[in-house]
């Protein structure tokens, strides 16, 4: 029989799995949202948009990867938890 | 062919593309989304602290992913202010790009009023000379082609032996269209200089006013009147369809395609659409045709270029008259809700009826209309259309309308002209093709405009379509 606390441990992880799964999804309309590097801007005006645009495009980038690995390690700890049960 | 959307005006001096608007209305959705996605990892973040990490047995593994989530966290913060500044940013831009080029063109109105008085005052005996050294060339072109558009009296003014080839050409070019429209601005300076008023007093009868592209084209009007040309007559109804049922145009290019395009077999140059929805007054969508016979004279079509004429000149049209007498048979009154739709002279006819204060006006949509001297009231919506590249629109002159959406777009930017057709862009395909990126972007201001025309025939419980065909009453 699974101990108690391990089935709410394994409630929580399970969760947290699936709401950094949606984070990640709702993160890819984000990321769907951001302009790309324009073609109608000129002169100095194009270099400073591009370069916002490509600031914007990396912390997406990193906030992604960063909730992925979140999302990594809780399901490595659900399999961990699940092998000690097991 | 562009696809780029230029928009100004709607109250505002930001003058950008829809694709510069569409990014600073997507980055702010951005930012907004972002700050929602923070808000869930701090929720994902608060329900396992550590200590209940370690008191339910969980690996240490996942003490890592609260660290993750914490960084996260602050990408997050950093990326929705990073996408709102960069928004502000390019409104700024827009705005900074517009001022300037405000300054810009009222500096060289001003000058092109100037020169033109002195040409004029100076006229005929330096005007030759004048005309090969001055650097103001385009302005004076502008003035002759403005002076034969509103005064040439034949039936071919566009037709394709007339505009084929380099003329085409010439006349599609955005830079000629721009010159023509300063030019058509400065008629009047022109013809006061000649007249023999000095050019000092011109230029403080046109800062205030006093003159300007309706006292020339009602100067025009007069002097073709005593020659028997560009005379206004009564209108009289020739026919209506049978009203049918329809339903609201949901799409800017659904409302440009229903504007009348008349023919030998479907003659009618005004549709009018009635929503009916119980408890409310009757609902009006007006559209109007655009110039059907270019005649100035002889002609019993009322969407003719006595009426153009006329349209610049002030309220008395034939065909403002048509289409103020087709919406009282329609059963349009003071207080009935109209939108009004107009393409060409229709959209200087729109205009006219929303400035006249009559009718109790909704919004104005006009496309490849000679609207720029007509002034449309500020509490009126009105979006403009027009094509850089059409010769037709340069023909009312620079758009005064600062409180009107204008979107602008060079109809053949980058491609050839196509063969045996008169000032392509002013075709009501091309304005149909704008009409389809209209609705294609992202742009809020756009959509908000496009919104505003959609919802006025929402909700209806009956709504009828009827056509109007008129006809000049003839001496």
């Amino acid at each position: 029989m699974t101990n108690p606390i391990d089935a709410t441990a394994r409630v929580a992880l399970e969760f947290q799995a699936q709401q950094l799964r949606m984070i990640n999804e709702r993160l890819s309309y984000v990321r769907a949202l951001l302009p790309n590097e324009s073609v109608d801007w000129r002169g100095p005006a194009q270099e400073l948009f591009d370069a916002g645009v490509r600031e914007l495009h990396r912390d997406c980038a990193r906030a992604r990867t960063l909730i992925d690995t979140a999302e990594q390690r809780t399901m490595a700890a659900l399999g961990l938890m699940s092998s000690r049960v097991g | 062919m562009s696809d780029e959307l230029v928009i100004s005006g709607g109250g505002s001096f930001a003058v950008a593309t829809d694709e510069m608007l569409g990014s600073a209305a997507s980055l702010l959705r951005a930012a907004d989304m972002t700050r929602d996605i923070a808000g869930s990892v701090r929720m994902v973040d608060a329900r396992l602290s550590i200590g209940q990490l370690e008191s339910l047995g969980i690996p240490t593994g996942v003490a890592l992913a609260e660290d993750d989530l914490n960084y996260a966290l602050v990408a997050l913060e950093e990326l929705a202010q990073r996408a709102e500044l960069l928004s502000v940013g390019v409104r700024f831009a827009a705005t900074s790009y517009g001022l300037g080029e405000a300054v810009v063109e009222a500096t060289t109105r001003r000058v092109a009023a100037n020169v033109a008085a002195v040409l004029g005052f100076l006229f005929p005996a330096w005007a030759a000379a004048l005309v090969f050294t001055t650097p103001a060339l385009p302005m004076l072109a502008g003035i002759g082609i403005a002076a034969y558009l509103l005064t040439r009296n034949n039936s071919d003014l566009l037709n394709a032996e007339t505009t084929a080839g380099p003329l085409n050409e010439l006349l599609s070019d955005p830079a000629f269209v721009l010159a023509l429209r300063h030019g058509v601005m400065t008629v009047d300076e022109f013809s006061a200089g000649a007249w023999g008023i000095p050019p000092a007093l011109v230029s403080i009868l046109s800062t205030a006013s006093v003159i300007g592209l309706a006292s020339s084209a009602g100067s025009i009007q007069r002097a073709g009147g005593v020659a028997g040309v560009l005379k206004e007559t009564p209108v009289r109804l020739i026919g209506t369809t049978p009203p049918a049922p329809v339903m609201a145009a949901k799409t800017v290019q659904e409302r440009v395609s229903r504007i009348p395009q008349p023919s030998a077999e479907h003659p009618e140059q005004v549709r009018i659409e009635k929503y009916e929805t119980p408890g409310e007054p009757p609902r009006f969508e007006v559209y109007i045709a655009g110039t059907v016979d270019f005649a100035a004279s002889g002609t019993a079509q009322p969407f003719d270029t006595t009426s153009n004429v006329s349209n610049a000149a002030g309220p008395h049209g034939g065909s403002v008259a048509v289409v103020a007498a087709a919406m009282r048979e329609a059963g349009v009154t003071s207080e009935s809700p109209v939108t009004f739709t107009g393409h060409s002279q229709g959209g200087g006819t729109a205009a006219r009826l929303a400035e006249s204060g009559e009718f109790n006006t909704y919004a104005v949509f006009t496309v490849g209309g000679n609207t720029g001297q007509i002034p449309i009231p500020d509490s009126v919506p009105a979006i403009i259309v027009e094509h850089t590249d059409d010769l037709v629109v340069a023909s009312g002159g620079l758009q005064d309308n600062r409180h009107a959406l204008v979107v602008e777009r060079q109809a053949y930017g980058g491609t050839p002209l196509p063969e045996g057709v008169a000032v392509p862009a002013h075709q009501l395909t091309q304005y149909a093709e704008t009409a389809r990126l209209m609705d294609q972007s992202d742009s809020r201001e756009l959509q908000d405009a496009a919104h505003r025309l959609a919802v006025f025939g929402r909700g209806a419980t009956t709504a009828t379509v009827t056509n109007y065909h008129y006809e000049r009453v003839l001496p």
